[in-house]
């Protein structure tokens, strides 16, 4: 059959689709939009239909490639994984969203809303397009890098340039445990996995993950650690995934400390005695499958009460602020967000814990514009506190 | 208010009903439907009427809604409560559950076997009716709210006869 919409190579998983619908209740963005074709069955129903048409569709004037409005439900979307942990035959979701959105941007149908995101990263190498210079400005007077270092610390754009407090606080860890490191500063570039769940995947592949595992590597670091739940994905899936095999091991920073703690290197001193509420960021739980690692960090602090979140785990609800989703839908973004900071809330929580920058610079903003009252805090945070 | 006035506001608010009626039956009728195609035509249809509402709300105002009088153009009750086919519970179109609280069984459980032609024939027939009501209440309006009622009434026509083939199409 002549098919007019020349798709990536992902008829296979299209096809595979037996329209359950598993997907469709468990997708934050359905859940806000309430129309089948933002959800991810009704995606791919219309992928299977331009894959099905050909010249014959076309003279009866029906729509053969994708277009704008296709386009709009392809970014309805947060990259959470949802779909994919739930769909029954195993379609692999999570890359094929990036493929459709990759396609859409190379079919002339970008987001207008994420375009700067590329330009920033293509001319300063962060996502909000400040100083490459600056990068590494908010080191503490205490922190003393390594020229041989056991590992570096790769801080993520969140931490370098928004929340440099979580920057801070995996310093302390890392001092507390003796560890010697180093930080990359203007040669740390974005990880990239912001904009591959953005449709720009190809740039991050062709030009970000060569740089970022060539600067890694020229350290002679054994191991990579870092409190950014988007970049442990990038490094420890995605660059694999797109054949970078990273020649170091990569930790999230709650590994880490579990690691620490294991060789006893570190030891908690202080107590927290309160209660925190903890949110299983998309990209480490549910994408690359670590639920245990963080909750296991958090069991290290004494007199602190970790709360489950209703959902959680595999069945955990997005913040809502990944993948652009925030930029081109604000209003369901927010939504989503606020969502999940009630639930935070109805544990009775006085902190909302996570282990994703993104996510948590997302939730200041919903708790900041719906007056709500949580604290929204970075596992590595906690960590330090107690130390 | 003069009595024109007073006619003036009726049948705007007659108008609201009608296509606010529309976007509800459209919007529970997508969530309830079993087939993806019927789906995605509800959805498609639903989204004419959520653009009818828009335009209408921007003549009225948003407050005029709690005012509007409901013509029972659309079938609700077949789309509002939907029924796991398991168990036999009940419950509500639009908080359907992601599976079933009494039997544990998956969300399609609920859902409804609509046929294709059975979304279209409501199409054209609803589109027609509210079509009429649309013409009618342009009669007793005036100015702008006549315009946008006439161009209401054109729309649904248009609706109407799309409808058609499309049933002509599926029947042959």
């Amino acid at each position: 059959m002549a098919r007019l919409a020349k798709m990536p190579p992902i008829e296979e998983h299209v096809h595979a689709c037996t329209m359950c619908g598993y997907c469709v209740p468990v997708c934050p963005a359905y859940q806000e939009a309430g129309w089948e074709s933002m959800s991810p069955r009704g995606r791919i129903f219309a992928l299977r239909q331009y894959d099905m048409r050909g010249p014959l569709d076309r003279i009866l004037r029906r729509q053969v490639k994708p277009g704008e409005e296709f386009a709009a439900s392809a970014w309805e979307c947060t990259g959470c994984g949802a779909c994919e942990e739930v769909c029954p035959v195993d379609i692999p979701f999570d890359t094929l969203w990036d493929d459709v959105k990759g396609w859409m941007v190379e079919s002339g149908h970008p987001r207008k809303e994420l375009e700067p995101y590329l330009l920033n990263v293509r001319e300063s190498h962060n996502i909000y397009g400040k100083d490459p210079k600056d990068r590494a400005a908010w080191l503490p007077p205490e922190a003393v890098q390594s020229e041989s270092p056991e590992v570096v610390y790769w801080v993520g754009c969140v931490a370098s340039y928004e929340k440099q407090q979580v920057a801070r606080a995996v310093i302390k860890i890392l001092n507390a445990a003796k560890v010697t490191y180093k930080i990359l500063g203007p040669e740390e570039w974005c990880s990239g996995a912001p904009l591959a769940r953005m449709g720009y995947r190809a740039e991050v592949e062709k030009r970000i993950m060569p740089h970022n595992l060539e600067a890694v590597a020229r350290t002679g670091a054994k191991a990579l650690v870092t409190a950014c739940a988007e970049c442990y994905r990038a490094f420890y899936r995605d660059y694999k995934d797109w054949g970078g095999n990273p020649p170091f091991s990569v930790y999230h920073v709650s590994h880490f400390v579990e690691k620490l703690v294991r060789e006893k290197r570190i030891a908690f001193t202080k107590s927290l005695p309160q209660s925190i509420a903890f949110h299983d960021a998309c990209h480490m739980s549910r994408v690359c499958d670590a639920y245990a690692s963080p909750r296991q960090a958090l069991k290290f602090i004494k007199d602190l009460k970790v709360l489950e979140m209703v959902p959680n785990r595999e069945d955990a609800l997005c913040s809502g602020g990944g993948a652009g989703f925030p930029d081109v839908y604000p209003d369901q973004a927010a939504n989503v967000g606020s969502r999940r900071i009630e639930d935070a809330v109805a544990t009775g929580a006085t902190s909302l814990v996570t282990t994703c920058p993104h996510a948590e610079r997302h939730f200041d903003t919903v708790a900041r514009q719906r007056n709500m009252k949580i604290s929204i805090v970075d596992l590595a945070e906690m960590i330090a506190q107690a130390l | 208010m003069t009595a024109k006035h007073a006619s003036e506001a009726d049948s705007l608010k007659h108008a609201l009903g009608a296509v606010l009626e529309g976007a509800a039956f459209y919007q529970l009728a997508q969530i309830v439907s079993a087939d993806t195609r019927v789906k995605v035509t509800f959805e498609d249809l639903g989204r004419r009427k959520a653009a009818q509402v828009a335009k209408l709300e921007a003549a009225t105002g948003p407050a005029a809604k709690d005012g509007a009088f409901y013509p029972n153009l659309y079938p609700l009750d077949a789309v509002s409560k939907a029924e796991c086919y398991v168990c036999g519970h009940v419950v509500e179109t639009k908080s359907m559950p992601s599976q079933c609280p009494k039997c544990g069984t998956a969300r399609y459980t609920f859902e409804k076997e609509i046929a294709l032609t059975k979304a279209w024939e409501i199409a054209a027939e609803t589109s027609r009716k509210s079509a009429d009501l649309f013409r009618e209440s342009a009669a007793a309006a005036s100015g702008k709210a006549r315009a946008l009622l006439e161009e209401l009434a054109k729309e649904d026509q248009a609706l109407a006869a799309e409808a058609g083939k499309e049933l002509a199409e599926l029947r042959s």
